[in-house]
């Protein structure tokens, strides 16, 4: 048995990849796909929130620590983070419709 | 049954880890899906054209396509989000493990000591691991296969079992990821071969055994064997077949020295193992592989598809990982003339096998059967992702 609290690393071993001409891009685009990450989860629990408000008044954190949406939620949520990650990221998509509309 | 904890499904998450795993899925999702269809279209309608005039002919392998692409905004985008994908994959898994650690790994012990199903864990500590472990973390997950950070550690076979359920989690619900490569080989080969009665089944780099254990589910007659060099992937893997009531065997043993008798199995396995070892290590496995394989028996590999037999630009999709995911070696084994490496290393050329199998996760059935049968060509092809490539041969 561990008796001191085991951290797991972060960081994997091996070269880091880097895609841009200048490395601190490739910083960039990391810390902006974390963020939008996060901002996601922020907007899901949110929606936890509202919807527990919506069926029961009242709200402990445990009730949000513990909801789990049902099928038909859970494909509402997929489909709003889809939308989300494709306004987020339209930039890159839209050099390949420009090249489909020409 | 017994009442010990499946290691399995023991680790319970938070509300918003639950929803950054939600997050992962989608943006996997758009990766390989839309994204990668906009960087097939940039292809097509500008990198490809552009190359054409300037050579007056097209690309002729895979690093021709990735040197014309490399800088194209598509490609840096679409590979910086791939990247990162792979990393948030992991880091959504740790943090409950982390939490549940103690449990995981006293569930992994009375699992050991209660070994309802029977079977067996078998570690050396003096096992030789390979560089392509120690070196750098394979697929980018921190800590690799092998790592352990206390006492009976099962913590780096959580983060894969764990880590890989995120993989397939935003793909629909008509895919199975837990052992298809297993038991489409298993299920074609019962098919196919009737008369093969395997009494020893052995799997090569088996990890926590997801595609070990259906060779046993479709042969219940045969001991199935499993190896892996990491403990901890091994220790959750037996914990986790005995908790789902699989007899299932697992080694702690490098599979260049594997140490099994002479013709001691019917059946050599493996899946998405090869590609991670150099070619020189790959021949000396394979050499293994047919002095353990018994007369009448077959050895038989999932891997990815060699690159002679996919399109050049599929090509310069799948050797992204060998560039990008920490396995340096994809390349150079895609590039692998199968036969003649079979053949130097023991199989006769006629008894060389080099079969397309379907996934029988989505398959229908009765065609899954109908190409194991032979009454069926396979229509399906490596690009659309509906086959298992498998190499190996007969004794």
């Amino acid at each position: 048995m561990p008796d001191k609290q085991v951290h797991l690393p972060l960081r994997s071993k091996g070269k880091r990849a880097n895609f841009y001409k200048d490395p601190a891009v490739d910083q960039l685009f990391a810390i902006i796909t974390m963020l939008t990450q996060e901002l996601s989860v922020a907007f899901d629990r949110i929606e936890t929130v509202e919807r527990l408000l919506d069926k029961n008044g009242v709200i402990k954190r445990s009730d949000i620590e513990k909801y789990k949406p049902d099928a038909a939620e859970e494909d509402e949520r997929t489909r709003r983070r889809d939308e989300y990650i494709g306004r987020v990221f339209n930039i890159l998509h839209q050099e390949a419709e420009a090249l489909l509309d020409s | 049954m017994s009442n010990i904890r499946n290691v399995g499904e023991l680790v319970e998450s938070s509300h918003d880890e639950r929803q950054r795993r939600g997050f992962v899925s989608s943006f996997r999702k758009q990766i390989l899906m839309g994204l990668a269809d906009d960087m097939k279209t940039i292809y097509e309608k500008k990198v490809e054209p552009k190359f054409v005039k300037k050579h007056g002919r097209k690309p002729k392998d895979a690093r021709e396509i990735r040197k014309a692409m490399r800088h194209e905004k598509i490609f840096e985008g679409w590979s910086a989000m791939r990247y990162n994908a792979q990393i948030m994959t992991w880091w959504s898994v740790q943090p409950g493990i982390e939490r549940q650690l103690d449990e995981l790994i006293q569930a992994a012990d009375d699992a050991h000591k209660a070994n309802p199903a029977g079977g067996s864990l078998e570690l050396d500590p003096d096992v030789v691991i390979p560089r392509e472990v120690t070196d750098l973390d394979v697929h980018h997950m921190p800590g690799c296969f092998h790592t352990e950070y206390t006492d009976k550690d099962v913590a780096q076979g959580a983060v894969y079992h764990y880590g890989v359920q995120v993989f397939y989690g935003g793909f629909g619900k008509d895919v199975k990821p837990k052992g298809d490569v297993a038991a489409s080989i298993a299920n074609y080969l019962k098919l196919a071969h009737p008369e093969l009665k395997p009494k020893r089944i052995l799997d090569l780099g088996c990890t926590t055994g997801a595609n070990t254990f259906p060779y046993k589910q479709v042969y219940p007659d045969a001991e199935v064997h499993g190896i892996d060099v990491g403990a901890p992937v091994l220790r959750f893997g037996h914990a986790w077949a005995e908790a789902e009531g699989i007899e299932m065997h697992f080694h702690q043993r490098n599979a260049e020295t594997p140490g099994f008798p002479d013709e001691h199995f019917d059946i050599i396995t493996s899946s998405f193992f090869f590609h991670e070892l150099s070619v020189p290590a790959t021949k000396r496995v394979i050499k293994e592989c047919y002095r353990m394989l018994k007369p009448g028996g077959i050895m038989l590999h999932m891997e990815l598809p060699p690159t002679n037999v996919t399109d050049t630009y599929y090509n310069f999709l799948l050797d992204w990982d060998g560039f990008y995911n920490n396995e340096p070696h994809y390349e150079k084994f895609r590039n692998l003339d199968f036969p003649k490496m079979l053949a130097s290393c023991g199989f006769e050329k006629d008894k060389i096998e080099l079969i397309r199998i379907p996934k029988i996760g989505s398959t229908p059935r009765k065609e899954f059967e109908a190409v194991a049968r032979g009454k069926e060509t396979l229509k399906r092809d490596h690009g659309l992702g509906r086959v298992w490539f498998t190499f190996g041969g007969w004794k």
